[in-house]
């Protein structure tokens, strides 16, 4: 016991790495349909797109209640520093998140349908551009003193955030697109295809101008991600990451079913591994790691206990409710198609 | 210190605010979801389509009810970090239980709410049954570990202070604290108490003016049946969780109380009625009271001793007028729904409660009405005496609410409270709008039948 106890902390961090995985794929795509639909032509063709995610949005956001909660148990200090230094982008995007959601489930009871549409697509894009700046202010750097923040509370607005906010949004677009390639018909279905092939290059040109940042930043000695000392593993993922490319726009250009949303779904776990290997064991960049900021030892093996239990069955009903649904959505409410 | 201390007033504003909107909705989302339950199991149980009219009339109330429950729930879970920064790294056991609540109860919840919702043609009765079985389990279990955590900060226990920081040294202790049970249970069967009158009270609206009058006949009958026994249980566990209050949390219940001056031995403490607490000077200006049933309400005794507020030093006082006055409002709807269950039974047993005559029972039908938001405003009243009346303390005793609060300008928390009370205050008028107009269009025929083939091939 002993000796596991020492792993409790990267215990966690995988875990962790895990759940955000699990909400960038899951909500991702749900936020991504969201931002395409401000692209959608006819109010049907909005009503098709909600209808695709009705069933299953409240099980994805849940991943990134989830991520809080067990965020906040096992790394307490993190969830404080990240919070509070983070507090205006998380703000705008709960208030984002909260028109999203309210907007699906109000969308078939208004009368004014029009404008439920335009809040669930607006709403889904203010929380992710401020999911990307969450993410891209935590990567940024934070100082912290005596387990507090010690910065100021508008430091994550700064460029290099900004780019992971565009890179982020293009990223769940592709997502959003490649859903709606597999749970989609017609017009709209070669619609999602195209855009998915732009969003897939934004993806690329993004990563490329970050990377490239970051870079810049490294050798004049500035703070970046890749001045931590397992930075430099990020560079190892991306021969796997053009190849996943490279299949994403084969997939898209044959235009098949399924198979553009999973080479999607593992570009976003490349990047996720990427991005653990690369911050391991750092939680707060610069220099809060895992073991300054894990819960104490009994916390974490209460945790562990619990969180051993519960993540297989979660993960297997959620496997249920995706099979209950599979299939292409319609234009009403999931119910209607029982030909299942 | 002037701008901390208005940082703190305003992060403790707009927990309150979030607190207070988040929990209109989620008790209704937990006794609705039992309830919608009950009647799917009549339904599969007697094979009466009324009771599957009922399942699926109730879950659209539920989705929309669902949704903004959520979205309201979620920057409650935030604040711990955004705005008590400081409690987090304090404390490790409440970000413990609130991992172990996200973890056992929140997926369950949203995890098979799609199945309940769309999936009727989807998956065979009895598979539907489950899931919303354990939409049911899932919103219950948060109910649980929430209070286990609020308890906790009510009474906290299985701890020792050890340099600024809150170490564990029992998880049963910690749990099962003395306020767990009682905290649990009042709070469990206020979501139900409040549903029930809800869902009574909208029946009764469609039975008065005579459209489905039969069908919701049927509902009002299942809710006047849970009623009877939920109101008068509640009371009595109402009076238990006071007698708990006085044990362990003195000052509270003093300001619940306006009881300002310990009784001296022999004479017993008078329950003040009502009054006007003067918090500066330690007195009331006015009151009006029943001498000794304070004592008797706490001690059974009518010259037990009730400690007054004067007692503890003036920094330790939680604000008195509004815990007073807000407890006087749970209280005083806590009676009326007693009163209420009473009369409807009464008419029961006279035979008024029939699909023919219910309609003509006007007033009982009118006071049902009135019962709803009158348990809504049960539980904010109830909510705000248990959660103002532990001021200053965050955790009772220990921790103080200003020492836990982040540092954060007080410009940045102003305006995320006025941001968050416009799209609180929208969406809620919005979610009363959309429930108004489903409640206008009433059951529609198209869902009301349960699914033929697959009924008769179970």
């Amino acid at each position: 016991m002993e000796t596991l106890q020492t792993y409790l902390p990267d215990f966690f961090f995988l875990i962790l790495g895990l759940v955000l995985f699990l909400y960038m794929v899951t909500d991702g795509y749900n936020l991504g349909v969201g931002i395409f639909s401000l692209a959608a032509r006819r109010e049907e063709e909005r009503g098709v797109m909600i209808h695709s995610i009705a069933s299953t949005w409240h099980a994805s956001q849940t991943w990134l209640v989830i991520l809080g909660g067990i965020l906040f148990g096992s790394f307490p200090v993190v969830y404080g520093v990240a919070m509070s230094a983070l507090y205006v982008p998380v703000m705008l995007m709960l208030a984002g998140l909260a028109f999203r959601g309210v907007a699906i489930e109000f969308y078939d009871e208004s009368p004014n349908r029009a404008r439920w549409g335009l809040a669930f697509g607006l709403g889904s894009l203010v929380a992710t551009i401020a999911q990307g700046f969450t993410l891209g202010g935590l990567l940024s750097g934070m100082p912290v003193a005596n387990g507090q923040f010690a910065g100021g509370f508008g430091d994550w607005l700064n460029p290099f955030s900004a780019l992971i906010a565009v890179g982020g949004a293009a990223g769940f677009v592709l997502l959003g697109t490649t859903y709606l390639a597999m749970k989609t018909d017609g017009a709209l279905r070669e619609r999602s295809i195209r855009a998915a092939v732009m969003a897939a290059w934004a993806v690329l040109a993004g990563l490329s101008v970050i990377l490239l940042w970051m870079s810049l930043q490294y050798y004049e000695g500035r703070y970046s991600l890749l001045s931590l000392r397992q930075g430099r593993y990020i560079y190892f993922t991306l021969p796997i990451f053009l190849f996943e490319f490279a299949m994403l726009l084969r997939s898209l250009k044959k235009a098949e079913q399924d198979k553009p949303f999973q080479w999607s779904v593992l570009l976003f776990l490349t990047l996720v591994v990427g991005l653990a290997a690369a911050l391991y064991p750092t939680a707060v960049p610069p220099s809060l790691t895992i073991f300054d900021a894990a819960a104490p030892a009994r916390s974490l093996w209460f945790l562990f206990f619990v969180s051993a239990v519960l993540l297989p069955v979660m993960l297997a009903y959620n496997a249920w409710q995706y099979l209950v649904f599979r299939g292409k959505a319609g234009e009403g409410p999931q119910e209607g198609k029982a030909e299942n | 210190m002037d701008t901390l201390f208005d940082s703190v007033m305003l992060s403790r504003l707009q927990f309150a605010a979030m607190a207070m909107v988040h929990i209109s909705f989620s008790v209704i989302t937990i006794g609705l979801a039992l309830f919608i339950a009950v009647m799917e199991g009549l339904w599969l149980k007697t094979k009466d389509p009324v009771y599957y009219g009922h399942a699926r009339f109730w879950s659209r109330l539920l989705l929309l009810n669902f949704g903004i429950g959520v979205v309201t729930g979620l920057p409650l879970e935030f604040a711990f970090g955004n705005n008590w920064a400081p409690f987090a790294a304090k404390s490790t056991f409440f970000g413990e239980i609130l991992g172990t609540e996200t973890l056992s109860a929140f997926m369950l919840e949203a995890g098979f709410l799609g199945i309940m919702i769309f999936g009727w043609n989807r998956v065979p009765p009895k598979l539907h049954f489950f899931a919303t079985c354990m939409v049911v389990a899932g919103s219950s279990l948060s109910v649980f570990w929430i209070m286990v955590a609020n308890s906790w900060m009510q009474t906290p226990a299985g701890v020792v202070l050890q340099d600024g920081r809150l170490i564990l040294t029992s998880y049963r202790e910690a749990i099962f604290n003395p306020d767990m049970v009682f905290g649990f249970t009042h709070m469990y069967v206020a979501c139900l108490e409040t549903s029930l009158f809800v869902i009574g009270g909208i029946s009764a609206w469609y039975v008065l003016r005579r459209r489905h009058a039969e069908f919701f006949t049927r509902s009002f009958q299942v809710a006047l049946i849970a009623a009877a026994v939920i109101a008068p249980l509640q009371a009595l566990i109402g009076d238990e969780t006071g007698r708990y209050v006085a044990r362990h949390q003195p000052t509270k219940l003093a300001a619940m109380e306006a009881h300002w001056d310990t009784n001296p031995p022999g004479e017993g403490a008078a329950w003040i009625i009502a009054a006007w607490p003067d918090e500066a000077n330690q007195k009331n200006v006015w009151s009006v009271e029943v001498p000794y049933v304070l004592s008797l309400l706490l001690t059974h005794s009518p010259s037990g001793e009730v400690k007054g507020l004067k007692e503890f030093p003036k920094d330790e006082h939680p604000p008195v007028l509004i815990t007073f006055y807000t407890f006087r409002v749970m209280v005083i709807a806590g009676f009326a729904f007693v009163g209420l269950a009473l009369w409807t039974l009464w008419r029961w047993k006279k035979g008024a409660l029939t699909a023919a005559r219910l309609p003509g029972e006007k007033w009982l039908l009118y006071a049902w009405i009135a019962a709803g938001p009158l348990a809504w405003a049960a539980v904010e009243g109830g909510w705000v005496t248990r959660e103002v009346g532990r001021q200053p303390w965050l955790a009772y005793g220990l921790v103080k609410t200003s020492e836990a609060a982040t540092p954060l300008p007080a410009g940045v928390v102003a305006a995320s409270l006025a941001g968050y009370l416009l799209v609180a205050g929208l969406l809620a008028a919005a979610f009363l709008a959309l429930a108004a107009r489903v409640l206008a269009q009433g059951p529609d025929a198209a869902t009301m039948a349960p699914p033929q083939t697959k009924t008769a091939a179970d």
